[in-house]
């Protein structure tokens, strides 16, 4: 796939997938996969304490080299920081389990959520931890966990998940609260 | 726990939030009777509520540059600050040789790092076509100098320096004094800012977001035409109209022509911002936005609707017939059914303003045979 980047027919792919086809998602996940998953490796691969990886940083680099100038601004913006925080949780998702299947201690790669949660989900470790609550939290309520997707993953701020979600902006920083209590609850030590 | 009963504890929570304290204990009370694990749940979660966790929406800055009183090189002293858009903040300013105020207009520092380097990129090159442009004509927003403000913490920030307007942007003479304009006060009012796009399309430049927010109308001196983005420009400076190019920019949905909503009707230029101005036109003389909606799909779905383009009498204006005529064709779906430049527009524009509808008298004849 890495030799498919046409920014038109990426553009056109992600204002069908906006629109509701489930056909060019299907087609651009694996494309937004292999570009985050890039990118992060190359950053870890550095595996320096001043190259900590900031995945918000790298979903919004993503938008800029990607469709930054392709896109009407208004709304694509919105459901391409969306889809890609989901993409961007399962490259390190998969990076964690994969570490940690080999079993390598000492060198943790160093991941950075900060979103004001008031836990540093900064290894492996913690990112596996976080995806077993986030999917829990699914089951019991599929938009919190969505809401928490989008502004971990993808640091889309309140007004932008509102958009996404199609929802007002106090309901959603009203799920964001009871989302985050409940994650903080679930990781406590 | 099981979707249904974590669904009972959001309700309560929900509400539980927004009590004070000593409302708390007898909500609980009579929210969760006597299923007591219930009760347990929700102020176990409560517990873990922080602080800073229910975001207010945050004030407006009063100088969130912190740049007040701040020299610039030299040369420009920082006023006051007035406002903030989506990539930048413009403060009022002096220039401290000919003591003439300016506006100054920098770009925002808490994007993101990756996005703020293009950006910045694009900044300098809005800056440049400003220049270009506004030698042109009054009606495009002066631009004067363009520098770069090294912070106290080190930072590069780049910032364009422009001539001061007194007025206001037309969004907020619409939204201050809501009412139909005449089309005679339309013309003199628009004029100024047709030319402007006359002058950019013959540069090969369109504006692809025209708006009442993004026309500024003086206290003294024509209207001017503000705003030709910074992320529409990166690739459209060199490119110029190509027929071919992909290029998409930021537009507003209100305001949006019928290829911007849907690539199937073309790609945009010029004949995009003879849309734009029609619409602006029709918004003034109707005394209403042209399309309403909800959300931005609601409004796109309008822009491309065969049935209701937005002309005079299509939003319940009294207009001639050659005038509705002018506004049929700036409004028309296909961007190639156009007037294909503002100048081409705003001449048959006039032109209709002064052409009288026929007596009226056939008509009737007509509808009664």
């Amino acid at each position: 796939m890495g030799d498919m980047y046409d920014p038109e027919a990426l553009t056109s792919l992600l204002l069908a997938a906006r629109d509701g086809d489930a056909q060019a998602e299907a087609e651009i996940l694996p494309f937004l996969y292999e570009q985050l998953h890039d990118r992060a490796m190359a950053i870890m691969r550095r595996e320096s304490p001043a190259h900590t990886l900031q995945p918000t940083a790298l979903v919004h680099e993503a938008y800029m080299r990607l469709v930054g100038s392709e896109m009407p601004e208004w709304q694509s913006r919105t459901h391409f920081l969306a889809v890609c925080s989901n993409v961007m949780r399962r490259v390190l998702v998969d990076h964690a389990r994969r570490r940690a299947r080999q079993k390598r201690g000492g060198d943790q790669s160093r991941v950075s959520l900060e979103v004001g949660l008031g836990l540093s989900v900064t290894h492996d470790a913690d990112v596996l931890a976080l995806e077993d609550v986030l999917e829990e939290l699914a089951v019991l309520n599929p938009r919190q966990a969505r809401i928490i997707v989008m502004r971990f993953f993808g640091g889309m701020s309140v007004e932008e998940v509102a958009e996404s979600l199609g929802l007002s902006r106090r309901t959603i920083e009203a799920e964001w609260t009871l989302a985050k209590a409940w994650l903080r609850r679930a990781l406590a030590p | 726990m099981s979707p249904e009963r974590y669904e009972q504890v959001r309700a309560i929570f929900m509400e539980a939030c927004g009590l004070v304290p000593a409302e708390l204990a007898p909500f609980l009370d009579q929210a969760c009777g006597d299923d007591e694990a219930l009760r347990q749940e929700v102020v176990s979660l409560l517990a873990h509520v922080e602080t800073g966790d229910v975001i207010e929406p945050r004030p407006p800055a009063a100088d969130p540059l912190r740049l007040e009183g701040v020299e610039l090189d030299g040369r420009y002293r920082v006023e006051s600050y007035v406002t903030s858009g989506g990539f930048s903040h413009v403060y009022r300013g002096r220039h401290l040789a000919w003591d003439l105020p300016v506006a100054i207009k920098l770009l925002k520092q808490s994007l993101p790092a990756a996005e703020r380097a293009v950006l910045q990129d694009s900044f300098v090159r809005e800056g440049a076509l400003q220049v270009q442009l506004s030698r042109r004509t009054p009606a495009i927003v002066q631009a004067y100098d363009l520098g770069t403000w090294s912070t106290p913490r080190g930072e590069a920030i780049t910032y364009t320096v422009m001539e001061w307007l007194e007025g206001r942007a037309l969004a907020t003479a619409i939204a201050e004094d809501p009412r139909r304009w005449p089309l005679d006060e339309v013309i003199a009012t628009l004029g100024p800012v047709a030319t402007a796009l006359g002058v950019a399309h013959a540069q090969g430049i369109a504006h692809r977001d025209l708006k009442p927010d993004n026309i500024f109308v003086c206290a003294d001196g024509p209207a001017r035409l503000l705003d030709f983005g910074i992320a529409k420009l990166a690739a459209e400076y060199s490119r110029g109209f190509d027929a071919t190019s992909a290029l998409r920019s930021p537009f507003t949905a209100a305001y949006a022509a019928p290829e911007q909503a849907d690539r199937r009707f073309g790609v945009s230029g010029p004949a995009t911002d003879v849309h734009g101005l029609a619409l602006v036109c029709c918004e003034l003389l109707a005394g209403q936005r042209p399309y309403t909606g909800e959300t931005g799909t609601d409004l796109l779905r309008q822009a491309v609707d065969p049935q209701r383009r937005p002309t005079p009498r299509a939003l319940g204006v009294v207009v001639t017939d050659a005038v509705e005529a002018v506004f049929a064709a700036a409004l028309a779906l296909h961007p190639a059914a156009r007037p294909q430049d503002a100048g081409t527009f705003w001449r048959a524009l006039e032109a209709a303003a002064r052409t009288p509808d026929p007596p009226k008298k056939r008509r009737w004849l007509r509808l009664r045979g």
